[in-house]
């Protein structure tokens, strides 16, 4: 079972590397995870991008930047950065 | 709570304007009472009530129609599902799509600009849904704004967007409308509860105002402002009909 954290985008860092602001972990976790971690996008699903081809810096800035998204962490790299896939959580208009 | 409520009727002769006051916060509602009577709310639920391919539960409530906000990241099935809904919709609900013509109408009462529903390309966006929240349903606080939640769709591009909810029926208790007097910020997404809405601390505003709907009203809201539904008591369902409207280009654009 993979881990899962999720959280709002609070910095873009390059094209495929933001700041996530961790609000919420998956209960079963199998690591820890602080209040801030940097997202390395290795797949992405969110509104405005659907491929990681499709990511830029500019994009990210566009799409990712404050969305609340949910970051399914496949590896922590050596320099503490999580390898992720991103989506965005939660069906609104209720 | 600085913003009122602005009860208006469908016989009042000056109705223009009202979007414009809605979005730059004149008021926090418009309210078109008996905009149906409860003849015609009736008429319409039961058209809702055949079964039909189209409703849809989603783990949560059920609904008829799909709508743009449970379909963000899937663009391609948003629009095959709209073309689909619209092509049947004229069969299966045809006192809804005439109800919503008149929806239509009233907005071109409102505003002096050209009123339309959405498209983009060739694709046309879900003219509305229909919501039925039961008991004990609920739904948390939050916020609609396009331009937040749905890039890459070209609604997303629109400002001053707003909120239009026909109470087709209303609960025997609950289901209120709460609006609070504070607008989403960005540094809010910190309160985001996974899969919808936010937690209670996301809201430092004392003010607020409660809305209890009567059938037939159509209410309108600026949906930036924090926003909630109290939760359903009874066995009658709260029956809703909802789009919204937003500025593109100087066009008034609706979608679902």
């Amino acid at each position: 079972m993979t881990d899962i954290i999720w959280g709002n985008a609070i910095k873009i860092i390059s094209d495929s590397i933001f700041e996530l602001n961790v609000t919420h972990k998956k209960n079963g976790n199998k690591n820890e995870y602080s209040d801030r971690e940097i997202i390395k996008l290795i797949d992405v699903d969110i509104p405005g991008i659907t491929t990681i081809d499709d990511s830029s810096f500019q994009k990210l800035n566009e799409v990712l930047l404050n969305q609340f998204v949910k970051c399914e962490v496949t590896s922590r790299n050596q320099d503490n950065s999580l390898n992720s896939k991103v989506s965005h959580s939660g069906v609104g208009g209720y | 709570m600085n913003r009122k409520i602005k009860f208006v009727s469908l016989k009042d002769n000056n109705l223009e304007n009202y979007y414009e006051k809605l979005v730059n916060s004149g008021y926090a509602s418009v309210i078109v009472s008996n905009f149906l009577t409860k003849q015609e709310c009736k008429e319409i639920v039961s058209e809702l009530s055949n079964p039909s391919e189209f409703l849809h539960f989603d783990g949560v409530i059920r609904h008829i129609g799909p709508f743009l906000s449970a379909f963000v990241a899937k663009k391609e099935e948003y629009f095959n599902e709209s073309k689909k809904f619209i092509q049947e919709s004229k069969l299966l609900f045809p006192k809804s799509i005439l109800l919503h013509q008149k929806i239509l109408a009233f907005l071109k009462m409102s505003t002096s600009l050209t009123v339309q529903t959405a498209s983009e390309l060739q694709n046309q966006y879900s003219p509305f849904v229909i919501r039925f929240h039961g008991l004990d349903d609920f739904v948390p606080i939050h916020k609609d704004i396009v331009s937040h939640s749905a890039k890459g769709f070209l609604v997303s591009l629109v400002s001053n967007q707003i909120s239009c909810v026909l109470h087709l029926q209303t609960a025997q208790k609950g289901g209120e409308l709460v609006i609070y007097e504070q607008k989403w910020v960005p540094k809010d997404e910190q309160y985001r509860k996974i899969g919808f809405g936010y937690s209670e601390e996301v809201i430092t505003t004392k003010k607020s105002l409660l809305i209890k709907p009567k059938t037939g009203d159509l209410i309108m809201l600026n949906p930036s402002f924090f926003h909630r539904i109290l939760p359903i008591h009874g066995s009658k369902s709260r029956i809703t009909m909802s789009c919204f409207a937003g500025n593109l280009s100087n066009k008034l654009i609706v979608w679902a």
